[in-house]
């Protein structure tokens, strides 16, 4: 390895931290993307409905559907709508003397 | 392919798991060579040959290297293979841009002539594979590399966390963890969760709400805009692109991890730089290094001759590193001005009296900040004229038209990324310290609640990187 460099992931460890570890991250990659596919079926919805028009995309666009539906009606997708809410809300807070503004504009 | 979106997450769950899969070295090295033209082909198949062929050429070039047959002609196999680096470079990058050049100054003279502008496409990527190229046949003319397996240099160019915007990854330090097969342990994953996570939030929140909402419409038109949005959107673009780019590197560092190999550091907190050496030491670090080492050290002697040649060495360097950007003189300026500073700045070094009090830190923070800043509004506007009149509404602040049309959000998002360079250098480093001793259910579950929790905040859609382009 070239001296000046630094490797942002070589981290001070005991040996026990430093054991084999694939299955942890095969558990972790796997428990987060379950849990996504749960709790965020809407952006599965958009990504479906962004990819390229075609038989197979027509499916997974349906099949994305039922499970967003299917996701919501649990109430599995309410944590991220209203994440989703309060943030839009925070895009469109406007200063004081911009809100005159805007309103003079209407 | 984009890094944060849902069919890059399933097209590396796929190579994770096929990868990780196979038995043996070499397939697996195969398997992730095919998962990186997969990566690359799906913005243009056409470049997949473009980058075999630069793997190839270099790997020719450095088996002659070290070869008896080459022993007498050693520096001009070299010559001739940075040369093809370069051309191969210089051509998609600036054949349309001299031809224009050329146009216009026959026509100045004229001698009008209509010359054949292609209207090339710039390959994603050219120019870091074409660096890796260099440097990979420099260091080996120079005895710091043994020259590699054809299959290693493939991966080397090709590898696709890396490939199409940095880090810079030499062959000294990826082809030596190619060499047999990777282990991963929890504090590499721990490190490597947290940077791809912290990456998704500084480009999908930050750097996207930035730029679209605010600096993309300033840099736009800055005539119909004060000059307190000029300036803030000045701060905001020098946040964007921070956030934008470094997340670029902190994702790849961290996917590159996963797959269990090691990608050097690419950015430290740029902004608390007290001088511009120092900035350029903390900012695309491996491409500051790469210019130092081939360009600066290598090409021009560095300061090898006196300290004249030494200024004009850093001119030069910056003002090749502001061309590489690309073909516009606002890239050249940028290059200029940066290189102008770096020699004041060793000259000051150089000549200033022993006996005079040194500036404190926070001041020359603040002054190389705003180097920087100045030089970012050349960066980003469109052309030179445009980058004057953004300029020229900032000093005559009482010309242009008043107001402020940046939100709370906006100048939340613009502190917020200053900030995040006042916190302590190794704040990530601690976390991952703590995350690798939790059970990987508890990992997995707090993993998808950020990920949540950005996903709602995320601007619509994904731009590309800055850094794309160049």
């Amino acid at each position: 390895m070239s001296a000046v460099q630094e490797f942002p992931v070589d981290l001070p460890g005991d040996p026990i931290e430093r054991a084999p570890a694939l299955g942890w991250t095969a558990i972790t990659l796997g428990i987060a993307t379950l849990s996504l596919a749960l709790t965020n079926a809407f952006s599965i919805e958009s990504w479906g409905a962004d990819l390229p028009p075609s038989a197979t995309v027509a499916r997974i666009v349906d099949e994305a559907g039922y499970w967003r539906a299917a996701t919501d009606r649990l109430g599995l997708g309410t944590p991220r709508a209203t994440m989703r809410r309060i943030w839009t809300q925070t895009e469109q807070a406007r200063w004081p003397a911009q809100r005159g503004t805007e309103m003079a504009q209407r | 392919m984009l890094f944060p979106t849902l069919t890059f997450g399933v097209f590396f769950l796929i190579t994770f798991a096929v990868v990780w899969s196979a038995r043996s070295n070499e397939w697996r090295k195969i398997l992730l060579l095919v998962a990186s033209w997969v990566f690359y082909g799906a913005w243009d198949w056409r470049f997949v040959p473009l980058l075999i062929a630069s793997a190839l050429m270099n790997w020719a070039v450095a088996q002659g290297l070290t070869s008896e047959r080459f022993i007498d002609r050693r520096k001009a196999l070299l010559l001739c293979g940075v040369a093809i680096n370069l051309l191969i470079l210089g051509f998609f990058k600036y054949f349309d841009f001299f031809t224009e050049q050329v146009g216009a100054t026959l026509a100045a003279i004229g001698f009008e002539r209509d010359l054949p502008v292609l209207r090339v496409i710039l390959p994603i990527g050219i120019s870091f594979f074409t660096f890796q190229g260099i440097s990979y046949v420099v260091d080996v003319y120079r005895g710091r590399v043994q020259p590699a397996r054809l299959l290693d240099i493939l991966l080397l160019m090709s590898f696709f966390p890396h490939l199409v915007a940095g880090p810079i990854v030499r062959a000294a330090d990826l082809v030596p963890q190619f060499q047999s097969r990777p282990k991963l342990d929890r504090s590499m994953v721990s490190m490597a969760l947290l940077l791809i996570v912290w990456g998704l939030f500084k480009k999908t929140v930050i750097a996207s709400e930035l730029a679209v909402t605010f600096v993309d419409p300033v840099f736009a038109d800055p005539a119909s805009h004060s000059a307190l949005d000029l300036v803030f959107a000045a701060y905001g673009y020098a946040v964007q692109i921070y956030c934008d780019f470094s997340a670029y590197t902190d994702m790849a560092i961290g996917l590159a991890a996963l797959l269990g190999y090691r990608f050097p550091r690419n950015f430290n907190q740029p902004y608390r730089a007290q001088s511009l050496q120092d900035f350029w030491r903390r900012w695309h670090m491996t491409l500051s290094a790469w210019l130092r080492d081939y360009l600066y050290i290598e090409a021009l002697g560095g300061s090898r001759g006196g300290k004249l040649l030494t200024y004009r060495n850093l001119m030069l360097t910056m003002l090749l590193g502001g061309l590489w950007h690309g073909a516009n003189w606002t890239f050249v300026i940028w290059g200029a001005l940066h290189g102008g500073v770096l020699a004041v700045e060793r000259l000051w070094a150089d000549a200033a009296p022993k006996r005079w009090p040194a500036l404190p830190g926070w001041a020359k923070l603040l002054v190389t900040f705003h180097v920087v800043v100045l030089g970012w509004i050349f960066f980003r506007a469109p052309s030179f004229a445009d980058a004057m009149t953004y300029l020229g509404g900032i000093v005559a602040p009482f010309a242009g038209p008043a107001g402020f049309t940046a939100s709370p959000l906006i100048v939340l998002l613009i502190a917020f990324g200053l900030a995040m360079h006042a916190a302590p250098p190794h704040w990530m480093t601690d976390m991952a310290v703590r995350v690798r001793r939790f059970p990987a259910p508890l990992v997995g579950v707090g993993l998808a609640a950020l990920i949540l929790v950005i996903d709602a905040m995320r601007f619509e859609g994904v731009a590309p990187f800055i850094y794309y382009r160049f």
